[in-house]
């Protein structure tokens, strides 16, 4: 990544211990000097989100079937407040059914990925959505039409 | 026309009626007056008669006087008996005749006229005794031939108004036979008619006692059939009465005997009773229409569901009475029953078939997911470099293996959702879905350099998504089954439709569309057309087509979910031919 | 005694710059992720000072000639896509290498060093970005899209849509109007 740039804070949210792994593993490989928090469930990420200590982070990656709060809740909750307009939220799924795609980005997500089934693919998934979210920063991209389904 | 002709002969019928009525009350009107008139005449005949009577007694009494006087002039007596015609007795003569005046202002003319000439006559007959005059006797003469003149005269009027009286007397006579006559004739018709007009309504009388008759005979029939029992309750003469069916449901042969309304309510399941009782003795209260659901218990134990219907109603004598249906409804009670178990059943497995849906779709697919993604974690991480060949070979397999196995679980997962199939029908333009799936394809259709071409087609009615899948089925399985080297060409074409027969059914363009997808792929002996459909079958293919078997399976149930066709028509090495018939939409449905 | 504070960095970064260049009399305009666009020229001096004095608060000017190039080849880029009515016909290595006057070796090199992406890729992304626009605020159909952006066909452009944001043309155009219509009944 462009070290020139102040470094991305990214957010992960995912119930799926492997998952979470695989995610890990993937930003290590790709060798981006990003700050990931990984939170295990909905309200974890949402205590951290409304502590007013938090750093407001460029990226949240968020998966939607998780026990108590799920991720649709959380996509909804965040998008009520106005400090988090410019938060890219990555819905990071399982599912990859066209209600769900069109749920979440009615709802304000921006991305939203089918978790792969194969490591490179993730890998890669991962870094065109850090790319391409620099892009849109940087380029002054239109962000209300900004969606992405990988 | 029967009905206006017998409209017609009644209304003359109550004409006729009227206007005899009418006409004898005229005449009987007519025929008093006649009468009256006859009274009247008579009276007057006799008045004049007794007037007449007087003026002839009056002549002969001066004859009489006026002989005796000329009787004792020649005779010399001259010192004579003065008799003069007394005057008061003429005069009473006069005043009888004075009665008539009332009737006759000539009579007293008359009178008065004769009254002076007796005067100059006494004036004359005095003057021939006491006078030596030489005229005496001539002017004595004179005065009797004037006074008898005038008598005469009043006799011949007296005469002439007697016949008059009698002639007008002899025609009200005759008027008042006649009116008689038909007095009695008019009334002999009002009589005739009255009589047809009774026959007529004793005879639609008849008529509708025949009618009712018969309806009571089908209603009762009607009742056994349907199962149902009529009861009446008259309130004033305390009278109950139940239909003959009312006793086959209650287990007694019909009128087999006498009811109360009391003893009825005893066969009243006990646990239903005093809600029953209850409301029915409330219905008399606000004279509303009661309907009620209970059971009979009947001594044999038998259950017997009922629905009651009561209703107020008034008689012709305006007595207050309520009439009401019992219908057996225990059969219709132990199928609904059946049906709500069935359905109960149907579900659960439903919402079982569901969850079976969700754990293919998710719980199955997640650990499939993560055996895959461990799978490229060992290829990324260089394990296998130092692994044998045998361990890189059975790596190999595992990878394959979970790779169908996706494939499979993806298409089951397409299947069982149109299994659930959400019934809401929608208008799906099939352009607009074409379109859409083109888009979808756009990267296949530009890497296998495929044409597509689409003609104009209808919208019809049906689940969107559903209809979606069937095209994108037909089209993406003409896009894999390809000849190497040929460049794909598939046609979507709306065809004419007369008639064409599917499983001996005869299918007409009248009721559907007839949709083709052609392709110029490696098609299939025809011989395997019928397999094509069914779950998991796939055709003997190469093994580079790879297929689960499921993709045309979802189109047959997809299609059979909107009550269409599909078929398919194969040529080895040239390509296939798929037909949909899809329901029209439905007019204004 | 201890004071917990609590700052937003960027915000201290932005006043911190919008200061010192008001001191200066420099006319700018704060673009976001650290970048500054300054409308009016700006002398040696008043480039050394501005250095100077945000370098005490760890902030540095990063200018050199090769991501000023950079820039314009976006503007360049931008310009042609958004600006004209139609796509020239010419390839987009000429027009650039033209309007630029560099050689088209030269520039792709020093796009893709500064940005990590290739001049094509960028060229995609800004096109897909110009399709939208066109779908969703001119209400143009695909195949007037697809001439305006000089694509061949509607397949390609609407492959092309698909791999760029994972959405048909028209899935994407439902999203958009069912969050227009959440925003207005909300």
């Amino acid at each position: 990544m462009d070290t020139t740039h102040s470094q991305m804070n990214i957010l992960l949210c995912d119930d799926d211990a492997d998952d979470r792994l695989f995610f890990k593993e993937a930003m290590t490989e790709l060798k981006v000097q990003n700050d990931l928090k990984v939170f295990e469930n909905g309200s974890e990420l949402m205590d951290y989100l409304h502590h007013p200590d938090t750093l407001l982070p460029h990226i949240l990656f968020l998966d939607i079937n998780m026990p108590c709060k799920s991720g649709l809740e959380c996509l909804k909750e965040i998008r009520e407040h106005a400090k988090f307009k410019n938060l890219v939220i990555a819905i990071y799924s399982t599912s990859n059914s066209e209600e769900d795609i069109e749920e979440t980005f009615t709802n304000g997500a921006n991305i939203f990925i089918k978790k792969p089934s194969d490591f490179s693919l993730l890998k890669k998934a991962i870094h065109h959505v850090l790319n391409i979210n620099w892009q849109y920063h940087t380029d002054g991209l239109n962000k209300e039409t900004f969606f992405l389904s990988l | 026309m029967k009905f206006l002709k017998k409209f017609n002969h009644l209304t003359m019928l109550k004409i006729a009626l009227g206007i005899s009525i009418f006409s004898i009350g005229y005449l009987i009107t007519m025929f008093y007056f006649q009468m009256d008139d006859l009274k009247e005449y008579k009276h007057r005949i006799v008045m004049y008669n007794t007037a007449n009577v007087n003026i002839l007694h009056l002549e002969s009494e001066i004859e009489r006087d006026s002989y005796f006087a000329q009787t004792q002039v020649l005779n010399f007596n001259l010192s004579p008996q003065k008799t003069n015609l007394d005057v008061n007795y003429i005069n009473t003569f006069l005043e009888k005749n004075n009665l008539l005046n009332d009737i006759d202002a000539e009579v007293l003319d008359r009178n008065a006229r004769i009254k002076e000439l007796v005067h100059e006559y006494n004036n004359a007959k005095n003057q021939l005794f006491t006078n030596s005059h030489t005229n005496r006797a001539g002017v004595f003469n004179s005065s009797v031939i004037a006074l008898n003149r005038s008598i005469s005269n009043y006799s011949t009027y007296l005469e002439s108004q007697i016949r008059i009286y009698n002639d007008n007397y002899d025609i009200r006579i005759d008027n008042a036979k006649t009116s008689g006559f038909l007095i009695a004739l008019i009334s002999l018709v009002i009589f005739i008619l009255s009589y047809v007009k009774m026959n007529e309504d004793l005879y639609e009388l008849r008529k509708i006692n025949d009618e009712i008759l018969f309806m009571n005979e089908t209603l009762s029939n009607a009742e056994m059939v349907a199962g149902f029992g009529s009861w009446k309750i008259n309130t004033v003469q305390n009278k109950f009465i139940i239909s003959d069916n009312f006793y086959r449901m209650l287990n007694l042969e019909p009128r087999e005997r006498e009811f109360t309304v009391e003893e009825v309510m005893n066969y009243i399941h006990p646990e239903d009773r005093e809600a029953v009782v209850k409301l029915h003795k409330e219905s008399f209260l606000n004279k509303e229409t009661t309907t009620l659901w209970y059971r009979y218990l009947l001594p044999d134990g038998v259950i017997r569901h009922m629905v009651s219907t009561g209703k107020f109603l008034n008689n012709s004598k305006g007595e207050l009475v309520k009439i009401g249906v019992n219908q057996d409804i225990s059969e219709l009670m132990t199928k609904t029953k059946e049906l709500e178990e069935n359905n109960a059943k149907l579900v659960s497995i439903n919402s079982e078939l569901e969850s079976f849906n969700n754990i293919i779709s998710h719980d199955l697919q997640e650990p499939l997911r993560k055996i895959q993604m461990f799978i490229s974690r060992i290829e990324s991480k260089e394990f296998l470099e130092s692994a044998s060949e045998t361990t890189v070979t059975y790596f190999e397999k595992i990878k394959a293996a979970s790779a169908r196995m996706q494939n499979l679980m993806t298409d089951l997962v397409e299947y069982t959702r149109t299994l659930k199939a959400g019934r809401v029908f929608e208008e799906v333009d099939l352009n607009f879905i074409l379109s859409e799936i083109q888009e979808e394809l756009a990267f296949t259709t530009e890497e296998k350099n495929a044409k597509i071409t689409v003609d104009q087609l209808p919208i019809i009615s049906g689940t969107r998504f559903q209809i979606q899948q069937l095209f994108i089925n037909l089209i993406s399985n003409a896009l894999k089954y390809v000849k190497i080297g040929v460049e794909p060409n598939i046609a979507v074409k709306l065809e004419t439709l007369d008639s064409d027969v599917i499983n001996d059914k005869t299918i007409t363009g009248a009721e559907y569309h007839k949709i083709t997808i052609t392709d110029n792929g490696i098609g299939f002996e025809q011989k395997y057309a019928d397999q094509l459909f069914i779950l998991f079958k796939r055709l003997p293919t190469e093994e580079i087509y790879k297929g689960t078997g499921l993709g045309l399976a979802i189109c047959k149930k997809i299609v059979d979910n909107h009550k269409g066709f599909i078929t398919a028509v194969g040529f080895p090495n040239k390509g296939c031919v798929f037909t949909v018939y899809l329901l029209k939409k439905e007019k204004d449905a | 005694m201890k004071l917990y504070i609590k700052y937003d960095i960027n915000l201290a970064c932005r006043v911190i710059l919008q200061e010192q260049l008001e001191a200066l009399q420099i006319k700018y305009e704060l673009m976001e992720f650290g970048e500054i666009e300054i409308s009016d020229s700006v002398t040696d001096e008043q480039f050394s000072l501005l250095q100077s004095n945000i370098g005490r608060y760890g902030i540095e000017i990063i200018n050199n000639q090769k991501s000023q190039l950079v820039q314009r080849i976006k503007d360049t880029i931008i310009d042609m896509i958004y600006e004209k009515d139609k796509l020239p016909t010419t390839t987009i290595s000429n027009y650039l290498a033209d309007q630029l006057n560099l050689s088209y070796g030269y520039i792709a090199n020093v796009f893709s060093e500064y940005t990590y992406t290739s001049i094509e890729n960028f060229i995609i992304i800004q096109k897909i970005e110009r399709a939208k626009k066109l779908i969703v605020e001119d209400g143009l159909t695909l195949t007037e899209v697809s001439y305006k952006l000089n694509y061949s066909s509607v397949a390609y452009l609407s492959a092309q849509f698909k791999k760029v944001t994972g959405l048909t043309p028209s899935l994407f155009k439902r999203i958009v109007d069912k969050r227009r219509e959440l925003s207005q009944n909300a």
